[in-house]
């Protein structure tokens, strides 16, 4: 997660989540869907950087369960995260059913930057938020849930997801780091 | 027709022997003893007529009176056998006659002679005696004797004879019965054995004939089999020889099928490394469809086009990932039925160098069955020829027991009785025949 000049990682949540679009608010957006095991989530096209293989995680000590590591994309250090970890679902990923490789979804608020691991990426949909909100209470970093073609989808609220990683890991960015 | 034993025609033989020879003995006896009689008869006669012609003779030749001649004829007159005397005169004329009563009338026999002689004439003996004195005949001395004493004495020779002939032919008739006891006897009981023993032996004969010729048949159906096993060896043999052209073959077969599996599980190989970059490069053109789509989603309305044409992409490149994954599974399942193929083409190897090993053996087998099968046919051809001799000699032996037995009947017949007859009749051949083809083995009485 490449962050700015951003004190303790409080603030740095609270600054995220103040950069982030307010919750309630009706809007059509354009999805991109993802698969983790038997769970679905989605993704706000504008969110994303890029879709990316996943290649070798270099796991780093001492990080929390949810950090799996780093990897490199195009020349710079992109941090890992799992969202079964952070959604609480462990065991999701299943190799097995999926054609594809495992993907990585790099998603960037500001100048924050992180990428989750997907078993499978099945396109793009356009869905209005803020009026079908189903489900028990879910995770901060879930917007809302929703149905698509059958399967219940989490629509994942990137800057909230990303300060939860942040808060969740309590250590500053590795680019906090590197610049300190 | 009822005929006699050996101890019968013994006991009948030397009886008659014996009775010929007492009857021979009575007749020399009474013969000799007549003989004798007369002879002393005739030499009495002759004496008592000289001795009266010379007494008689001084009274004729004087003419003297007959008392002086009667005187000296009394003498003798009392003779028991002496019947008449009569002394003629040469002339013929009677001088002096004398003769008893109790002699028979007309018997006198008066002629006159110059020399001695004696005539006989029925139960009379005539002596002529002639008289002589001084040297010239005067005249002939008649006389006149009894035979009867040689009669009685002929009687008595004959009962003596007939005694001693009926007691010499009584112990005659008891030797030869004891005699002829001894000789027929054992010769019976050697006849009865001798029978009894060719009857057994032209049984055995027979038997053993019987059993040789089934032996000689139990051989040509065991040949019958030999040549059928020989064939049915030959034919194993050439199934054999190709069981094992056609395993080796198979060997070779399986070789090759499995080299070939061989290869083609390197081209399956090649063709999983090919696929491997199928799958990379469509997993990339996946990736890079699913950039553009998004940098199109992006765009908002500019890129919708784009982004059709990236999702297009996409679909294309998961399809060629479905496609190849399709085909891995494919190929993993030609690669276990490959691998399934090898095992089994080596385990088909493995049954065919066995097979061909079986077949080996089997052919080698088959060759020495063949050639114990020719053996036990040659030995079979001697065995057959074997028991061909033998009962070309059985027969000869049957014969000649037969032969043996009517030898036998006919001894027996010569020397049996009519009972042992009976008994040898009921062990006849022909009765015995059926018996000895039933019980082949020799009777107890052996």
């Amino acid at each position: 997660m490449n962050g700015g000049s951003v004190g303790s990682s409080g603030e740095r949540k609270a600054a995220i989540i103040h950069e982030a679009s307010p919750l309630g608010d009706v809007r059509a957006l354009s999805l991109m869907l993802l698969r983790l095991g038997t769970r679905w989530f989605a993704l706000n096209v504008h969110a994303i950087v890029e879709v990316a293989l996943k290649g070798a995680v270099t796991r780093v000590p001492t990080a929390p369960s949810h950090i799996l590591g780093i990897t490199c994309l195009g020349g710079r250090l992109v941090t890992v995260v799992s969202l079964e970890q952070m959604t609480g679902g462990a065991g999701l990923l299943s190799s097995e059913n999926t054609a594809t490789l495992p993907r990585l979804v790099v998603v960037r608020h500001g100048e924050y930057e992180m990428a989750l691991v997907a078993e499978g990426i099945h396109g793009f949909t356009e869905h209005v938020t803020g009026l079908d909100t189903v489900g028990p209470p879910l995770p901060e970093f879930v917007r809302e849930e929703f149905v698509w073609q059958d399967n219940r989808v989490a629509l994942l609220d990137v800057p909230r997801l990303i300060a939860t990683a942040v808060s969740l890991s309590g250590i500053d960015s590795p680019a906090d780091t590197v610049e300190a | 027709m009822r005929t006699f034993g050996l101890r019968t025609k013994l006991v009948v033989t030397y009886t008659g022997l014996f009775l010929a020879f007492t009857l021979a003995f009575a007749w020399y006896l009474i013969y000799r003893q007549g003989s004798i009689a007369s002879q002393a008869l005739e030499t009495r006669a002759l004496g008592i007529s000289g001795i009266l012609a010379k007494l008689i003779a001084p009274a004729v030749d004087l003419d003297l009176d007959k008392s002086q001649a009667e005187n000296s004829l009394a003498a003798i007159k009392e003779h028991k056998d002496l019947l008449y005397v009569v002394v003629l005169k040469p002339d013929g004329s009677v001088y002096l006659r004398h003769a008893e009563s109790r002699m028979p009338a007309g018997a006198e026999l008066l002629e006159t002679t110059t020399v001695t002689r004696v005539e006989q004439r029925g139960e009379l003996l005539h002596v002529f005696e002639p008289m002589r004195w001084n040297g010239k005949d005067i005249g002939t001395l008649a006389a006149g004797f009894s035979r009867q004493s040689i009669t009685q004495e002929i009687q008595t020779s004959t009962r003596t004879a007939l005694v001693v002939s009926g007691f010499i032919l009584l112990i005659g008739f008891l030797a030869a019965w004891v005699v002829s006891g001894t000789i027929a006897r054992p010769m019976l009981e050697l006849a009865t054995r001798l029978t009894q023993l060719s009857q057994d032996l032209a049984g055995l004969a027979r038997s053993q004939e019987t059993a040789s010729t089934q032996q000689v048949g139990a051989i040509d159906e065991t040949r019958g089999t030999m040549e059928v096993m020989l064939a049915s060896a030959q034919q194993i043999a050439e199934s054999s020889s190709a069981v094992l052209g056609n395993a080796e073959r198979t060997v070779n077969g399986n070789r090759e099928v499995a080299h070939r599996i061989k290869e083609l599980n390197n081209h399956a190989e090649r063709v999983a490394e090919i696929l491997a970059v199928i799958m990379q490069v469509a997993d990339r053109t996946d990736l890079l469809a699913l950039n553009a789509a998004l940098e199109g989603t992006k765009a908002g309305e500019a890129g919708r086009g784009f982004t059709l044409v990236a999702a297009e992409m996409r679909r294309l490149a998961e399809s060629v990932m479905e496609s190849v994954a399709g085909i891995r599974r494919l190929m993993n399942d030609m690669r276990s039925a490959s691998q399934s193929a090898v095992q089994a083409g080596h385990e088909g190897i493995a049954l065919s160098e066995e097979t061909s090993r079986s077949a080996r053996d089997i052919a080698l087998v088959t060759q020495q069955q063949r050639k114990a099968t020719e053996q036990v046919g040659r030995s079979m051809d001697d065995m057959a020829a074997t028991v061909t001799d033998a009962i070309a000699s059985t027969r000869q032996t049957a014969a000649t027991a037969q032969d043996l037995v009517h030898a036998a009947l006919r001894l027996d017949r010569m020397v049996g009785t009519s009972g042992s007859r009976d008994r040898l009749r009921d062990a006849s051949p022909e009765q015995n025949h059926a018996t000895a083809e039933n019980s082949p083995s020799r009777p107890q009485s052996e």
